[in-house]
């Protein structure tokens, strides 16, 4: 059993990395406007930190499983996002920030997966699933409680004021990870220490990691692009109060996020991945019909909290799912990096394309499109997905 | 050949300038400026609305439209087009036609 002292100091791990992670994010473009940046540099700026967080999720992912400890991976991580966020305040000039922004992307494809097998030595086989909800729960309130406190700073304060906060977040974050430490379950579920010894080949081949693939793609193709595009409608249509609406609408679901999440982790265990993966992933298509509906910017609020569920579902079953893939001695951070990378790319896509059909067909148009591929991602899991749940251990 | 010497708060640069309302409260920023093969400005895009960069919108504005006043930190621009109109206006995209708001006067 882990100390009580290092699972609280999980919590506090979860809550501070998601907090300071906001500050990253659609908001550097504020930020590059705020500091007279030319539409051509922004972009390539944007381009930079949107193809370093996808290219570096494989090797990122690889090289966590090599280092021995998943602790030390996690500290440097962090340390790296809050040089990349102190050079973003120091200076937001081009070199800088291109070198802030790869800086991020890699940092931040290692922290994901270093947290996820950090907790995953920590807690025992059975405790796993609750667990990470556990740690989606607290991810989710540090979400909410940094887009408040960063929104609240770039609007009182200053813009650069947001990435001097964001670097300062990573000392309790480090202080957090110091509680946890190094110590292990006495039955981990994931052998940590040591690289894992799982021939690539058959992480590659794996049926069911190719199925999940295709259920994390089409989930992410339908997701990434609803809010942008749900926000933009915000700023069309509502009289005043758009930007608090579209705080709202960040918030709200995080909120889902934090009260379903150990909910989902513990129906992973009772009833399967499978159903909860069907339960989260059909409020993906409802969303999005609905947001193609609705008129009223206010009631896009209440729709958006069905996001929610499929973060609740997808937050908890992507550690879950690569975890009971991996089994004890497997390449676990391997497996969340390509599934980061599937992640990345569908999201990319789905701004790309949903945003032509916005602008092409209308909103509306592409919302409707949005439901099609999310009924897909629900025919995938439905059709194609396996139960990933290990059998349970004859109890001794 | 001596060169003219303007005080800082006299002149503004125009990219990341903040565009206000009637009442002072802020609508967006000057992202691009645009000109016609005359050199004329005729119109500057505004990126307006959202909240921590998502929901921003890019709309043309006449350069007709906003009226410049001296401020204690340099130049402060404003325009009388209201606060709803700029942000539900036609998106500004590069390289499609071009819906200038407030462009009430025809350049000939």
């Amino acid at each position: 059993m882990a100390a009580r002292q290092s699972l609280r100091g999980l919590d506090w791990l979860f809550f501070f990395v998601a907090d300071l992670q906001t500050s990253f994010g659609p908001f550097i473009a504020v930020y590059l406007t705020d500091h007279r940046w030319t539409q051509a540099q922004l972009g390539l700026a944007l381009s930079v930190g949107s193809a370093s967080a996808m290219l570096a999720q494989v090797p990122a992912g690889a090289l966590v499983d090599a280092l021995r400890s998943k602790a030390v991976a996690a500290a440097v991580a962090l340390v790296g996002i809050a040089s990349g966020a102190l050079f973003m305040a120091m200076s937001p000039t081009l070199w800088p920030v291109l070198l802030a922004q790869a800086m991020y992307g890699f940092a931040a494809c290692m922290l994901n997966p270093a947290l996820a097998a950090l907790t995953l030595g920590l807690i025992g086989a059975a405790a796993v699933a609750e667990r990470l909800g556990r740690n989606a729960r607290f991810q989710a309130i540090g979400s909410a409680c940094g887009a408040a406190l960063m929104g609240a700073c770039g609007t009182y304060v200053s813009t650069r004021a947001v990435f001097w906060l964001a670097a300062l977040l990573c000392v309790p974050a480090l202080l957090a990870l110091r509680t946890v430490g190094g110590r292990t379950a006495s039955r981990p579920a994931v052998v940590t220490a040591g690289p894992p010894t799982e021939p690539l080949r058959h992480v590659l081949l794996d049926r069911r990691l190719l199925a999940w693939l295709a259920c994390a793609l089409l989930f992410h193709l339908t997701n990434a692009a609803l809010l942008p595009l749900a926000s933009v409608e915000i700023t069309k249509r509502a009289d005043k109060n758009a930007s608090l609406i579209i705080a709202a609408c960040i918030l709200v679901p995080q909120l889902g996020v934090a009260l379903l999440s150990p909910l989902a982790g513990r129906a992973a265990d009772r009833w399967g991945r499978r159903w909860v993966l069907l339960a989260g992933f059909c409020a993906l298509p409802a969303r999005a019909l609905l947001l193609a509906l609705v008129t009223d910017p206010l009631w896009i609020v209440p729709v958006q909290a069905l996001d929610g569920l499929g973060g609740a579902a997808f937050g908890v079953m992507t550690p879950l799912i690569a975890a009971d893939l991996s089994g004890d001695h497997g390449r676990f951070n391997l497996r969340m990096g390509i599934i980061g990378l599937a992640v990345g790319g569908a999201a990319t896509v789905s701004y790309t394309v949903a945003g032509a059909i916005a602008t092409n067909l209308g909103a509306q148009t592409a919302f409707m499109a949005l439901a099609l591929t999310g009924v897909c991602a629900v025919l995938t899991v439905a059709f194609a997905m396996p139960e990933t749940r290990p059998p349970v251990p004859a109890q001794t | 050949m001596s060169a003219e010497q303007i005080a800082p708060v006299e002149l503004t640069g125009l990219l990341g300038h903040v565009v206000v309302g009637d009442n002072a409260a802020q609508l967006g920023r000057i992202v691009d400026l645009l000109v016609d093969a005359q050199g004329r400005v005729r119109a500057v895009v505004l990126d307006v609305g959202g909240f921590m960069g998502l929901g921003n919108r890019k709309v043309a504005v006449a350069w007709s439209a906003l009226r410049f006043a001296e401020g204690e930190n340099g130049p402060v621009i404003s325009t009388e087009i209201a606060p709803d109109r700029i942000k539900s206006w036609a998106d500004y995209i590069v390289g499609r036609p071009v819906a200038i708001l407030g462009a009430t006067v025809a350049v000939p």
